[in-house]
């Protein structure tokens, strides 16, 4: 990653012709009205498609200029399913950006919550409070849990794959991380059975879900997630630097190990939110930054806002499909995202394979 | 640390009985270990009926997909010399279990004995599909064990789609989610033994051939081996182990990783030792796995699959932390 040419990192490249730079200083505009348009339209469609009650478009406007509250469409919409478009897309937009902190610290392609056990790791803590075999973890609010197991996770990652040695290999990290995932979900399951004895929602538990969310959920998400993002905003040019290596950063002025420990916080407190509302939700934060960095480039200035607006669209219409599958019932969102998502990684691991070695 | 084989062997046959009796006696109703032989046999004997219906045939169940599962793993990491490879790290087993999946879910009425076939014919598609994305990468053990583990995750996403999408009962899903021998009776026993007895002397016969293939590809060439051949026959058997394993009882993780590991460091390299030896350690591994997964916390039963994930993951991490050529 880091042999990109040196054209993309500055504006150096004076020599264009008129024609390509009106292009460009338009480009990045053109593309985030498109995807911001496009998170619009799945945020309209989410709010009505696919429901058991006939709702319509029709039925949105008036709730926007005239809430009148008395439709029974419109309370559907407010009470069912804004709660839940809701959720999808702080659940979106957190996964997302903690993918594209964790590929920026660790500059690892391959970085992201669930192939490095991390949201795993979250939802054991929580599914482990859970089975009250510690009964003083019901009083410890449950993003405080999450984020433990989450912290816990990331640091067994952090030394097991190897990434406090200088020249770490990449695959190293990420089939300990794998592994690590692994005993998570093990770990996850055993506590699931044990609490729910035998119920069928430890798939559910296990894939990731924000079918049953109310409006307090999306207020229990919200601080998290802006904490997160606005952290992740805010240390954005440096992140620039690191992609440069540690040794530039550190040159021009910046402290590598602060701004790793910085970024991790911010991952983690984003990992944790959505977590301990949606569960584990698969791979969201493995493709989307991929899929940005194909739009627009490496400047994580511009990353940031994007990998919100593609994490939180691909979450809605994510989440809108999996109602389809099994109409009437909901299916959970995170087999949806996994089937996707694994394909990715599958891909993602071919090409790490070729550049590495 | 090494021990004379016998020794070991003799060792490894005398905790696996215990574990066994141990695995029979335990449970929602106790019998005692004194009892166990007598309700075995006699059938005036009070506990005849559990035993001989529910708990001997688990427990030889556990005894058969254990020895299989771990053979499996040897043969794959003899011919490939991969220390991190194992059929479920590959993504042989849970290829099997979407077989085996898609035909539970597309042909309820399915007789028995098509579980089998359908499993060996995941696992072969599964391996093909791995040999022919990783064809440059088998001599970079970690490289080729992550594309192996992107394909077991795409595999096990599309079992929890199936599984979602058509609930079956929980803890038949939960058996081809993670593997356990939960519920299985004498009615399963014919669908791996024969297997095992065809493959296991095949094992034995390969066994001189891959002392020899782990001296070198050059080497084995030139002492008359025709090494191609060889690497096919062994991961056909290997798989078709691991397959029928997996027909039985779902994807039970990391005894095929672990087993044989353990056997060689105490045993030495040579297969013709390391074959009946590996065998049996995967056997205690699972029978003492499910005896754990039910007594841990009764009445509630855990997959079995959990508990050798629980020695099985820490093992793999702890074999990524030795391996020295990254």
């Amino acid at each position: 990653m880091s042999s990109l040419p040196a054209h993309q990192h500055f504006p150096v490249n004076k020599v264009q012709t008129n024609k390509e730079s009106v292009f460009s200083t338009l480009k990045t505009p053109l593309i985030f009205t498109l995807c911001t348009l496009a998170l619009i339209a799945s945020l309209l469609f989410s709010l009505i498609a696919f429901s058991q009650f006939p709702l319509s478009l029709s039925d949105i406007w008036p709730l926007i200029f005239n809430p009148s509250g008395d439709s029974l469409n419109q309370q559907i919409i407010v009470e069912l399913r804004l709660p839940r478009t809701l959720v999808a897309l702080l659940v979106g937009i957190a996964m997302s950006i903690a993918g594209l902190l964790m590929q920026g610290i660790t500059r690892n392609p391959l970085a992201s919550p669930s192939v490095f056990g991390v949201s795993a790791g979250a939802a054991f803590a929580f599914a482990f409070s859970a089975t009250g075999l510690l009964p003083g973890l019901s009083h410890i609010p449950v993003i405080f849990i999450t984020m433990t197991g989450a912290l816990l996770a990331g640091v067994l990652v952090f030394f097991l794959g190897g990434l406090h040695q200088k020249n770490a290999n990449p695959i190293r990290v990420i089939l300990a991380g794998v592994a690590l995932n692994y005993l998570c979900i093990s770990m996850t399951r055993a506590a699931v059975i044990y609490a729910d004895e035998n119920a069928y929602g430890v798939m559910h538990w296990l894939i990731g879900s924000v079918s049953n969310s109310s409006i307090k959920d999306v207020y229990s998400m919200l601080p998290g997630t802006i904490f997160g993002v606005v952290i992740a905003i805010l240390i954005s040019h440096k992140l620039n630097l690191l992609r440069l290596g540690d040794e530039m950063l550190n040159s021009l002025g910046g402290n590598t190990q602060r701004l790793r420990m910085i970024a991790s916080v911010a991952t983690i407190v984003l990992i944790a939110s959505a977590v301990s509302v949606a569960g584990p939700i698969g791979f969201i934060g493995l493709v989307v930054p991929h899929i940005a960095r194909a739009i627009i480039g490496q400047d994580f200035r511009l990353l940031l806002p994007l990998c919100a607006l593609l994490g939180a669209t691909l979450m809605l219409i994510s989440d809108s499909f999996s109602r389809i599958i099994r109409f009437p019932d909901d299916s959970p969102v995170g087999i949806i995202t996994s089937a996707v998502g694994a394909l990715f990684f599958l891909l993602l691991a071919l090409r790490q394979v070729r550049t590495t070695r | 640390m090494r021990i004379h084989p016998t020794l070991f062997i003799t060792a490894l046959v005398a905790i696996l009985f215990c574990f066994a009796i141990f695995h029979v006696g335990a449970g929602a109703i106790d019998i005692p270990v004194s009892e166990v032989f007598n309700a075995i046999a006699s059938p005036i004997s009070e506990h005849y009926f559990i035993v001989n219906n529910f708990r001997l045939p688990r427990m030889l169940i556990s005894m058969l997909v254990g020895a299989s599962l771990a053979l499996s793993g040897l043969l794959i990491q003899g011919v490939i010399r991969n220390p991190l490879a194992s059929p479920d790290v590959l993504g042989v087993t849970s290829g099997a279990s979407l077989a085996v999946i898609l035909l539970a879910v597309f042909w309820p009425q399915a007789p028995l004995e098509l579980i089998p076939p359908t499993a060996l014919l995941g696992g072969f598609i599964a391996t093909a599909i791995l040999l022919f994305l990783a064809r440059h990468l088998l001599q970079r053990p970690a490289a080729f064990a992550l594309i192996g583990i992107a394909l077991a995750t795409i595999f096990s996403a599309a079992i929890d789609y199936l599984l979602t999408v058509n609930p079956l009962e929980i803890n038949t899903s939960m058996l081809w989610l993670t593997g356990s021998v939960w519920g299985r009776n004498w009615s399963h026993i014919p669908l791996i033994l024969p297997w095992l007895a065809v493959l296991l002397p095949c094992a034995f016969l390969l066994s001189f051939k891959l002392d020899i293939l782990a001296l070198g590809d050059d080497t084995a060439t030139s002492l008359g081996i025709s090494v191609k051949a060889l690497r096919v026959i062994t991961i056909i058997v290997a798989i078709s182990l691991a397959s029928a394993a997996v027909s039985v009882c779902g994807s039970i993780g990391f005894v095929g990783l672990v087993a044989p590991h353990l056997t060689r460091s105490m045993i030495g390299n040579r297969h013709l030792l390391l074959i009946p030896a590996t065998a049996l350690t995967g056997a205690i591994l699972v029978v003492s796995a499910d005896l754990f997964a039910r007594v841990l916390m009764p009445p509630i039963e855990l997959p079995a699959g959990v508990l050798t994930a629980f020695i099985g993951t820490p093992y793999f991490i702890f074999l990524l932390c030795r391996y020295k050529n990254w």
